[in-house]
């Protein structure tokens, strides 16, 4: 770290994040000691509360430790001085956000209240403008949506192509820049020595998998103690997540690119399982936000704008998709309105990766992946620091050792070659 | 002196032990009336030995029951002596039969040596006891209080006119004493007098308020009953509690006093910077003391001493020279709530202001957490452990590199200003403070003991110098917040006042408070060995030029330290005499030669050890039925000649009991037990005399807590005579 000067304001911005109990922690490490998650190569919240009491975001926010708390509140709980390190983490978390993404003021609509509107009024103009450049006259929406034109899809389909494709690139492209920003400050801040750095690919490859497994599997999700009952809530929408994903995919590629025109029978495989992934969705937001309701009183947990907004969202994305599949069905006008809402809420959603607390799927698996590969630099580290110890008290045999050192290390360039 | 003695049968000493015989042995030793009853505790039994006392004129009881330790205030009967036999905890409760290997249980009859049962044994340390509690009143003789010749002063001098010495001075007045402030200083007011502000001594405790040292001054010189010295010193302090005679020099003049009591409250001095010369004190202009930032802030002249820029940012080293062993070893215990302090001065002044606190721990004593909290919610106050490894000058500015922090790396941070934390010395580190005129010299001794502190054991008496009537308060007596001082400052009024009402009424001030007896010498003996006068823990005894003694009742504690030094024996109290010790020893009744049991005679410190025994029977551990325990007062009040008596009469061991001795002494009267040890050298030569062995005699040191060690340390020494056999003084 070197020659630091932190400045107040830094301070006043992380406390006014959501941060403002960081000052009182005394840097007694009982959360480091208690937090299920924290290991003692990588411990946290203790240092991360100090770097905030300092001011030093730039250190926070290249720092691992942020996206690995999965904030049960075991810290905030035990914490003697009331510094509430787990939502400390969850402020911090937030001002990460901000600082990996591109285009800062998408950022602040998502994340102020006041910019709520905004964000409904930029999505509601981008499905409107879509849809009545593709699919007029207005006047005829009603009756036609979703499912009109029944000699026309093809217009249907072009409208959520142009819509959600153009979309989905600029959230990749932004999703792309910030895990780059992160993973350079990640290898900056722990400082992985040359020989040891790696490949995308290779990194993709070995790491990748079993990060995601260990997502999917929820298994350090599981270890948090004293919001244990976020586990499953939170498994079930990630795991809804996946079957709507998998589903879209699919029906993109069925109806977009082979022309099997939805709407798609009940009986379809793919529609049921459309189906169980939204009632999945909507269950396991509902038992999240009644969960978080009860951690708030509890004292565990705070919840911030940020937190509510994120699960109102996707709970309205999955009542909204519902409602339109059930007035379809009933063959009530009101599905229009249902679907033109359903689609300006998913462009919310899918807007708010880079932007908003859905952020953490890409940076906590980013997070995930640079652990697992920090922790294998350390074991190898060790392994060759613990070769080269018995031959330190043997003079003669020290060149050899450092020969060996040499090798290994080319070595593992030629791999990552 | 007519003796009646009294025998509970209650609480298993009637089961134990054959109370005629008890009866008759208290008749052998010369008891007048012997009388046994059931709980003597009781109602009944306590109003049927008043009527005794009144029917038979008894002037002294020996109630022979419990330890003396409870119930003391039931057998309480004015005037008339009693002296407590411990049969309960002494015998019934802590000596019992060991079963054999193959013996499941065991009961009183069981043989302990040939022809001689458990219960014989137990009998005889009953008889024993009661014949020695009988032998200890006839040998007694009724203290009357001392009363000094000259007149008692009742005025209070206090050294020092800082917060505690103000605050001292005013408690005094208003219990109605005069009080004598003599201040070195042209103002009264001390440190405080320079601070810009002072952390809050009232709830919330977690702010600033203004120094409360003006409103004590304006109290001090509105009270009509405080006389104040200014520009003064005491420069000589002649006599003793109660009649001391002050000389106080102001000026050219001189005036003496009489004052009774002393409060010592004359502060401390900031530990002298120039030996932090690593820290960057001297060698750049900017690095400045606690202090010296205190009055620039005071002054309201907050810039830098080089160019006189103002301070955007202040690194304050804590433990700057302290909590080491090249410099202070200890803790100042407020540097860290003064640093905090002084954050806030500058971040009052300029919000961007940044101070940096480096500390080793952090450490606001008490309810003093609340100002530290407070500041720490303080975002422009940045906190971190550490070392500091070096300081710079770059470009105007100091570079200070910390290392051993807790970010886990090292750090080097840029400011205008750095603050030493330095910390407290006392005022009696370098000067006594208090120029006695005592045999023993001028001011506090060993106090190296407390790093120059007068401070004393704060277990057993926070307030009580070693010199008696003097009491320290404030900084000089610990480091300490002015919320501390003022409180300690209050309480050391309350021992002055507590000092001179003993005084008035003719008994001891402390520990014993409330006892009549005082030393006396029958000088016609002395050979001015001079080993009272110096071994006295309380330089209590000043001395004629040739040697003899010269005591000062009202400076003594009764420890009996003198007593036991005394190789002419010519030291007594009325009520505990070297000839009633002798006496009790003589009472004890020897079996003949190859008995095959021992007899042991332990004395035992009736502060820690003998405690310790009553806890022991409480647990019903097993003692050695051999032991004939004698508490005393204090080790230090063991003179040699009970040993050789001892062994004399045939006992064939003398184990001694004491507290612990050293630097984390327990001793109430702080040398005895160590000095006790040191006579052991005089008790060897003794036995040589005698040709006996000398590991016959031993001491060993129990604190009032090791109750679980008694029956092993016992055990061992019965163990251990068992190597030299029998006493060859038996049958003599």
């Amino acid at each position: 770290m070197a020659r630091i000067e932190p400045d107040v304001k830094t301070v006043k911005e992380i406390q006014a994040a959501g941060g403002d109990t960081v000052k009182k922690c005394y840097q007694c490490a009982t959360c480091a000691s208690v937090c299920p998650l924290a290991t003692e190569d990588v411990p946290f919240p203790r240092k991360q509360m100090l770097l905030g009491q300092w001011g030093f975001k730039e250190k926070l926010l290249s720092d691992p430790a942020l996206w690995l708390c999965h904030q049960c509140g075991d810290c905030s709980v035990y914490c003697p001085r009331g510094a509430r390190p787990g939502d400390v983490l969850g402020a911090l978390r937030n001002m990460a956000v901000r600082e990996l993404s591109e285009f800062k003021f998408l950022w602040t609509f998502y994340n102020k209240p006041w910019g709520l509107p905004i964000i409904f009024l930029i999505c509601a103009f981008l499905v409107l403008f879509v849809m009545s450049w593709f699919h007029p006259p207005i006047s005829e929406w009603v009756g036609s949506l979703p499912m009109g034109y029944p000699h026309d899809e093809g217009r249907r389909v072009l409208m959520i192509d142009a819509l959600f494709v153009p979309l989905t690139v600029f959230v990749i492209i932004m999703v792309a820049i910030g895990v780059n920003r992160l993973w350079r400050g990640l290898m900056e801040n722990a400082k992985i020595p040359a020989a040891y750095r790696l490949g995308l690919w290779a990194i993709l490859v070995t790491y990748l998998v079993p990060a995601i497994k260990e997502i999917l599997a929820h298994s350090r999700f599981q270890e948090c103690g004293a919001n244990r009952w976020r586990f499953n809530g939170h498994r079930m929408v990630l795991w809804a997540f996946v079957i709507l994903a998998i589903v879209t995919t699919t029906v993109f590629v069925g109806a977009d690119i082979l022309g099997f025109h939805t709407p798609w029978p009940l009986y379809n495989p793919i529609k049921i399982l459309a189906n169980i992934g939204a009632i999945m969705l909507i269950y396991g937001c509902l038992a999240l936000m009644a969960n978080r309701s009860r951690a708030a009183l509890e004292g565990s947990l705070s919840s911030s704008y940020q937190d509510w907004f994120l699960l109102w969202l996707i709970l309205l994305v999955g009542l909204s998709g519902l409602a339109t599949e059930g007035l379809r069905l009933l063959e009530n006008d009101w599905s229009c309105v249902a679907y033109i809402v359903h689609l300006i809420l998913v462009a919310m959603l899918f807007l708010s990766v880079p932007y908003s607390k859905f952020a953490h799927l890409v940076y906590r698996t980013t997070a995930y992946v640079f652990d697992l590969y920090s922790r294998d630099v350390r074991a190898k580290m060790a392994a060759l620091e613990a070769q080269a110890a018995p031959s330190t008290t043997e003079e003669i045999s020290a060149p050899e050792a450092t020969e060996e050192e040499g090798e290994e290390g080319t070595s593992e360039e030629g791999q990552t070659a | 002196m007519k003796i009646g003695a009294f025998i509970c049968t209650s609480c298993n000493i009637g089961d134990r032990l054959e109370v005629g015989d008890l009866e008759a042995a208290a008749r052998d030793q010369g008891a007048q009336f012997v009388a046994s009853r059931e709980f003597l505790c009781s109602k009944e039994g306590c109003q049927f030995i008043n009527e005794t006392i009144k029917n038979e004129e008894l002037e002294a009881v020996a109630i022979c029951a419990c330890s003396p330790r409870v119930n003391y205030d039931v057998f309480n009967f004015g005037k008339v002596a009693v002296e407590r036999v411990n049969l309960r905890e002494g015998v019934v409760w802590s000596r019992f039969p060991v079963p054999g290997e193959d013996e499941e249980s065991v009961d009183d009859s069981k043989e302990v040596a040939e022809g001689v049962t458990f219960k014989d044994e137990l009998m005889s340390l009953a008889k024993d006891y009661i014949r020695m509690g009988v032998a200890k009143l006839q040998s007694y003789k009724a203290p009357e209080p001392y009363k000094p010749e000259e007149e008692i002063s009742k005025t209070v001098l206090v050294i020092g006119g800082g917060v505690a010495g103000m605050t001292a001075a005013l408690e005094v007045a208003k219990a109605g004493h005069p009080a004598i402030i003599v201040e070195k200083e042209k103002e009264l007011g001390g440190f405080v007098a320079k601070m810009k502000a002072q952390v809050k001594a009232e709830p919330p405790f977690d702010g600033l308020s203004e120094p409360v040292v003006g409103k004590l001054i304006s109290e001090v010189q509105g009270n009509e009953n405080v006389t104040v010295h200014t520009g003064a010193q005491v420069t000589s302090i002649k006599g003793a509690p109660g009649l001391f005679t002050v000389t106080i020099k102001k000026g050219g003049s001189e005036e003496e006093v009489k004052v009774g009591a002393i409060v010592v409250a004359a502060g401390w001095k900031p530990y002298d910077a120039s030996k932090l010369e690593d820290l960057g004190y001297g060698k750049f202009a900017d690095v400045v003391t606690n202090v010296e930032f205190e009055e620039m802030c005071a002054k309201g002249e907050l810039k830098r001493k080089s160019d006189g820029a103002p301070v955007k940012s202040v690194l304050f080293i804590q433990c700057a020279g302290q909590r080491d062993e090249n410099h202070l070893p200890y803790c100042s215990s407020v540097c860290c709530l003064v640093s905090l302090k002084q954050a806030k001065y500058l971040r009052e002044t300029d919000p961007e202001a940044k101070a940096y606190i480096i500390y080793k721990d952090m450490r606001t004593a008490g309810i003093y957490e609340n100002f530290y909290k407070a500041m720490q919610d303080d975002p422009g106050v940045f906190l971190t452990k550490g070392e500091i490894k070096e300081i710079q000058e770059e470009n105007g500015r100091l570079l200070v590199k910390v290392d051993q922090t807790l970010f886990g790396e090292e750090i080097e941070v840029p400011v205008d200003m750095v603050v030493l934390a330095t910390g407290m010395v006392p005022a009696t580190a370098e000067d006594p403070i208090i120029p006695l005129e005592y045999r023993q010299g001028h001011g506090f001794p060993e106090l190296e003991l407390f790093y120059g502190f007068a401070d004393s054991n704060y277990i057993c008496f926070p307030y009580e110098t070693r010199r008696t009537g003097i009491y320290a308060a404030g900084a000089v007596h610990q480091p300490m917040t002015i919320f501390q001082a003022m409180e300690d400052a209050t309480g050391a009024a309350l021992k002055a006042l507590q000092c001179l009402k003993a005084i008035e009424m003719g008994h001891a001030v402390h520990p014993r408070t409330w006892d009549f007896a005082y030393p006396e010498w029958d000088l016609k003996m002395c050979t001015q060995c001079k080993r009272c006068t110096e071994e006295c823990p309380f330089g209590a005894l000043d001395e004629t030029e040739d040697g003899t003694p010269m005591p000062n009742p009202t400076r003594c504690r009764r420890c009996g330290t003198c007593f036991g030094a005394c190789p002419q024996r010519i030291i007594n109290f009325k009520d505990y005499s070297i000839d009633m010790v002798t006496q009790m020893i003589k009472a004890c009744e020897m079996p003949e030669p190859d008995y095959g049991l021992y007899r042991v005679l332990a004395l035992v410190c009736e502060n820690d050890a003998y405690p310790a025994l009553d806890m022991a029977a409480y647990r019903r551990l097993n003692l050695p039925v051999a032991f004939r325990v004698i508490p005393v007062r204090c080790l230090g009040a063991v003179n040699v000649s009970f040993v050789k008596d001892a062994m004399s009469k045939g006992f064939d061991g003398v184990l001694l009991l004491g507290c612990k001795f050293g630097e984390n002494y327990q001793c109430h009267f702080i040398k005895g037990s160590e000095l006790a040890n040191r006579r052991m050298e005089n008790v060897a030569e003794t036995l040589q005399q005698l040709a006996l062995e000398t590991e016959r005699v031993t001491l060993e040191i129990v604190a009032i807590d090791e109750v679980e060690k008694l029956p092993k340390i016992m055990g061992n020494f019965i163990e251990f005579l068992q190597e030299y056999g029998e006493s060859p003084f038996k049958g003599w």
